[in-house]
């Protein structure tokens, strides 16, 4: 009995390797749920500006929580005011009948590109708010969550990694139950809709969950850019994933988990210059040259 | 009979005006019009209507497939037939009769413009329905597929007394194998549009 308490004590149990591969899970699932509502490759958590907006939150909640003096877990709070003002406006897009613009007339796929354009500009907003913020808070000598912005898992405890599990667990169930409609709707999101899909409802779930498990992540690990962008075309480079999103997702996100578990490990034991190389940087370095080769690839096609 | 009526107020902006479109099972319908007129913006508000209308629809759009991954006509049968096995059509006797098969497992992407619009009508007719509307379905296919489509369609509507709304400019269509054809025209000197026979 001593043994397997002493097992789960916070410091002794590998929960960083479970946070990391969590978190590999959910980004990958973020990615291809995204990518398959939209019929888009590039699009992504980061590259519709998912990621900044949740960062927006937990920037405003440390802003807030320093002038009102609030005593409470931010990241708890920052996590559940962001779930709720999406769940609000997905609320409200719903009632107006809105929907992310995937018609696949010439005009309608310029929209999911101005889309990703406007996704990546906000990104860029925030990033120098961010940077704004850093700079105030630096100022007046007040803690900053600096490593914000790239992700890392060295603060992994049960409080943080348990409940991270949890929500792979249930975005990995949920996005299997949405498999056949993503599927269609991966396809075409006119035959989806042609054969009873919900097509708008379809995408704000999607949405809903991946911005969920996003949440998750950031408030308590920090940013991961371009991994959710990433992880669906390195599975469907393999052709096991090619065909059925049902394979991507049930176990293209074990994979993706176990890869960015080994990253972890490996940012962990390779120190460069003595320090630890955070993941997220990592992550963010890695997605944008390929976001690069990507769209390279993409004008080249088009030029064809 | 189905009775289609269009309402003002939805067509406003488009200047529609009130108007009734008749149709009776087992015919084959035309829209013609000139481009921009409001055609397919017409069978778009037919699918916000599917819902209030008894017949079982089902509809071929114009936009191209351009799906996600390296997925086959193959792939998305197989979740039709696991998910939509009551509305679905004998859809390996629609593989035959288009000539099909050796198509099946290619991925889409990789298909030519007019295997691509093959494979959507294939997939429109494979939904179980009493009222088809075909939004220019006979774009990149050559004369042998044109015509097995023309073969189909008359098939349908004498033996399984179907019902097809087709937007199409092939005079030889309209001609050889359509009932009835539909204008869509201006009105001089108004915004507004009505429908003729």
């Amino acid at each position: 009995m001593d043994q397997i308490l002493t097992f789960l004590e916070p410091n002794f149990f590998p929960w960083r390797l479970l946070a990391a591969a969590a978190a590999g899970m959910i980004l990958s699932l973020s990615g291809s749920l995204v990518q398959s509502i939209t019929q888009n490759d590039l699009a992504g958590p980061s590259t519709l500006g998912i990621n900044a907006f949740i960062v927006l939150f937990v920037i405003a909640l440390h802003f807030a929580s320093r002038l009102l003096a609030l005593p409470l877990p931010l990241e708890w709070l920052s996590l559940i005011l962001c779930c709720a003002v999406t769940v609000l406006l997905l609320f409200f897009f719903w009632r107006r009948n809105c929907g992310v613009a995937v018609r696949h007339s010439a005009f309608g796929q310029t929209n999911m590109d101005f889309l990703i354009l406007v996704g990546l500009c906000f990104n860029l907003f925030v990033g120098a708010l961010f940077s704004l913020f850093e700079f105030f808070f630096m100022s007046l000598n007040w803690e900053f969550p600096s490593e914000l912005w790239y992700g890392n898992f060295r603060l992994s405890l049960m409080s943080n990694s348990l409940p991270l599990v949890i929500v792979a667990i249930f975005l990995w169930g949920a996005a299997l139950k949405m498999a056949p409609r993503l599927q269609l709707m991966s396809f075409s999101s006119h035959l989806a809709e042609n054969w009873g899909v919900n097509g708008k409802r379809v995408q704000l779930q999607a949405i809903l969950l991946a911005l969920l498990g996003q949440a998750f992540i950031i408030n308590f690990f920090g940013v991961f850019s371009f991994a959710g962008l990433i992880f669906p075309h390195l599975l469907r480079s393999i052709s096991f994933f090619q065909s059925e999103i049902k394979r991507e997702l049930l176990w293209g996100s074990l994979l993706c988990g176990i890869i960015f578990l080994l990253l972890d490990f490996a940012c962990t034991h390779i120190l460069i210059l003595g320090a630890e190389v955070p993941v997220g940087m990592l992550s963010s370095f890695l997605g944008t040259s390929f976001l690069f080769i990507l769209l390279i690839n993409r004008y080249r096609r088009r030029q064809q | 009979m189905l009775n289609i009526k269009n309402e003002k107020t939805i067509f406003m902006q488009h200047g529609l005006l009130d108007c009734l479109l008749e149709i009776d099972s087992g015919k084959v319908y035309a829209i013609w019009g000139a481009n921009g007129i409001g055609k397919s913006t017409f069978f778009s508000y037919l699918k916000t209507r599917s819902k209030d209308i008894s017949w079982g629809m089902s509809f071929l759009e114009q936009a191209e497939l351009r799906p996600l991954g390296a997925v086959s006509l193959h792939h998305i049968i197989k979740v039709l037939r696991k998910k939509h096995e009551e509305e679905l059509e004998d859809i390996d006797y629609l593989i035959d009769f288009f000539n099909f098969g050796s198509l099946l497992q290619r991925p889409i992407n990789f298909l030519s413009g007019g295997q691509k619009q093959l494979a959507k009508i294939i997939l429109c007719l494979a939904k179980k329905a009493q009222l088809y509307c075909l939004d220019e379905p006979f774009n990149n296919l050559d004369e042998e597929k044109e015509s097995r489509l023309y073969q189909y369609l008359q098939e349908a509507r004498q033996h399984q007394q179907k019902s097809f709304l087709v937007i199409d400019h092939n005079r030889y269509f309209l001609e050889s194998v359509v009932d009835q054809v539909f204008y869509f025209r201006k009105k001089d000197g108004s915004d507004s549009y009505f429908l003729g026979a």
